[in-house]
């Protein structure tokens, strides 16, 4: 442990987070990030919003590069992990190069789900994950007059609402009977659908794509949708290879402890892991989210430094489609009662679980508008409050009050 | 030139709150602190522009809506990523029922 040298795998949010807050919390020894992308660590979530309607252009770094300099973290982009070999405490690289490591931080992210379907080889079929998929969807973009998504989920409706705003004809394909089906409530669904609707996307649901050409997409009851630009937003994969390989338990992600660790030295955070949460009694959570995967980064940050805390933060998530932005916190359970508040240009719904615990909530409303209330509430989630449900329904009452 | 412009009047917030004030093309986030006192910042975010109105008071911070950034409103000093660039601030007064903001028009 001369050394004590820590190596970071995946230079996104999670892993560029946890390089910074292990240096703040005071690791002296050497601390390197290997990120298998050639760019300096930047944002995903403007790929989807302002970098394809064109409102912003270049990737927005999440560090400038003078900053890890001055924190003393090596960036070694353009470079892949290919191996980890805990008996000898290395991590071979794609290089050729190995890097010894006393802390190993696994933040692979998630890789977008393929749609592989008959004619799927012969036509591009999109995806948007990182900047070089941008780099081939714009020009399709800018190209293109006619776009089939295939996935009515938050990426998919992100998409829908850059393209309309770029006048292409745009037609949603959900196999679900509803869109946002995983994790948004029907109540603040239907908000959305009907916007998407009303700003001219043909949302198609209970319905799944048969085959793809160059006519466009065919669905499985015969019909067609004429398309020149395809993309499939089906939802991620959590990258968890590398782990299997070394031996490390996956199960829907890289499973670590309530301190995100693995392994002896091994930890995961971002979209790869899945983590026991200590306010929902441990349950197993993996998120997708860009505050989770900064908080976690954090959190296995400050643990790889060796503070050994159970995470506390509450997941936080958000979206924005054309004027519209959606805020959730918290994990919804299964089961769980709930209480939908309606006010002015603002519709949030509360999940309570059995005992009455608020464990999770989300609110819809114009710019950010529904962040307010859900702070609230992510605030109320952690300190495990059960509030009064008649007041979180009436809009007379107001929200703060719950948290005196 | 300096002036005394009124941006609300004291009842229009409540403690520990801010509302939005758009004045000259400009707009600011104007706070009342829970010791009752008043203070003025630019309205947006120096992240990525959200405003801060929207943003949640707890006692001399701000958090913005988007990404939960935080601010000393007071200094307008940024608490930490995602948020490093300070907020400007503006000097404040009270008169009778009017919180008034000095600008440089
Ligand atoms: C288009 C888009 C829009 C989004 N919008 C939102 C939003 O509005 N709100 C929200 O909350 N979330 C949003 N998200 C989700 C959010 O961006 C992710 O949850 C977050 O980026 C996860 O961070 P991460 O660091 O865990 O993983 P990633 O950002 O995926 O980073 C992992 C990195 O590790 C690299 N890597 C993987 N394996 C290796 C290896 N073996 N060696 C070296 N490098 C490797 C990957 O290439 C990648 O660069 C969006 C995501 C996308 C794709
Ligand atoms: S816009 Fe304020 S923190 Fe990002």
């Amino acid at each position: 442990m001369a050394s004590d040298a820590a190596v970071i795998i995946g230079a996104g949010f999670a892993g560029v987070s946890a390089a910074f807050a292990m240096r703040e919390a005071g690791h002296a020894g050497p601390i390197t990030i290997v990120g298998d992308e050639a760019h300096l660590p930047y944002e995903r979530p403007p790929l989807s919003k302002g970098l394809l309607t064109g409102s912003h252009t270049g990737l927005m770094p999440i560090r400038k590069a003078a900053d890890y300099a001055v924190a003393g973290i090596a960036l070694t982009t353009g470079a892949s992990a290919t191996g980890i070999d805990r008996d000898r405490w290395r991590v071979e690289l794609s290089t050729g190069h190995a890097l010894a490591y006393d802390r190993l931080l696994l933040a692979t992210g998630a890789a977008p789900r393929r749609l592989d379907l008959p004619g799927s080889d012969a036509v591009t079929i999109h995806t948007l994950r990182n900047a070089a998929d941008l780099a081939r969807l714009q020009p399709a973009f800018a190209g293109a007059r006619r776009l089939a998504i295939v996935g009515g989920g938050l990426i998919g409706l992100e998409l829908a609402a850059a393209a309309r705003q770029r006048g292409l004809a745009v037609t949603v394909i959900e196999a679900g009977p509803r869109v946002l089906g995983r994790g948004v409530p029907e109540a603040l669904a239907s908000v959305l659908a009907e916007t998407h609707r009303s700003n001219g996307v043909t949302i198609l649901t209970g319905v799944a794509p048969a085959s793809v050409s160059a006519a466009g997409v065919a669905l499985s009851d015969g019909r067609l949708v004429e398309a020149d630009t395809i993309i499939a937003a089906i939802g991620v994969t959590p990258r968890t290879a590398l782990a299997e390989q070394a031996g490390l338990a996956v199960a829907g992600g890289i499973v670590t402890d309530n301190m995100l660790q693995v392994a002896e030295g091994i930890f995961a955070a971002g979209d790869c892991a899945i983590s026991a949460h200590p306010l929902f009694d441990d349950a197993m959570v993996r998120l997708e989210s860009w505050q989770s995967a900064g908080d976690y980064g954090v959190a296995a940050g400050r643990n790889m430094a060796g503070q050994g805390q159970p995470i506390g933060v509450v997941p936080w998530m958000w979206s924005d489609q054309y004027d519209l932005g959606l805020y959730t916190a918290g994990v919804p359970a299964a089961g769980a009662t709930t209480v939908d508040r309606i006010e002015d240009g603002l519709v949030t719904q509360f999940q309570l679980d059995p005992s009455g615990r608020l464990v999770g909530a989300a609110s819809l409303g114009s710019g950010t508008s529904a962040s307010r209330g859900i702070k609230i509430a992510s605030r109320l989630i952690a300190a495990r409050a059960a509030p009064d449900p008649g007041h979180l329904a009436d809009p007379s009452r107001p929200l703060k009050a719950l948290l005196q | 030139m300096a002036e005394w412009i009124r941006a609300c009047g004291v009842d229009d917030i409540d403690t520990e709150d801010v509302v939005r004030f758009d004045h000259g093309g400009r707009t600011f986030a104007i706070y009342r602190s829970p010791d009752d006192k008043f203070y003025a910042t630019d309205g947006h975010c120096t992240h990525e522009q959200a405003h801060l109105a929207d943003g949640f008071v707890m006692d001399s911070i701000i958090e913005c809506p988007k990404h939960n950034g935080r601010f000393d409103y007071r200094t307008g000093a940024a608490k930490g990523a995602p948020v490093c660039v300070n907020l400007a601030t503006y000097p404040v007064r009270v008169d009778g029922d009017h919180v008034l903001i000095e600008l440089t028009v």
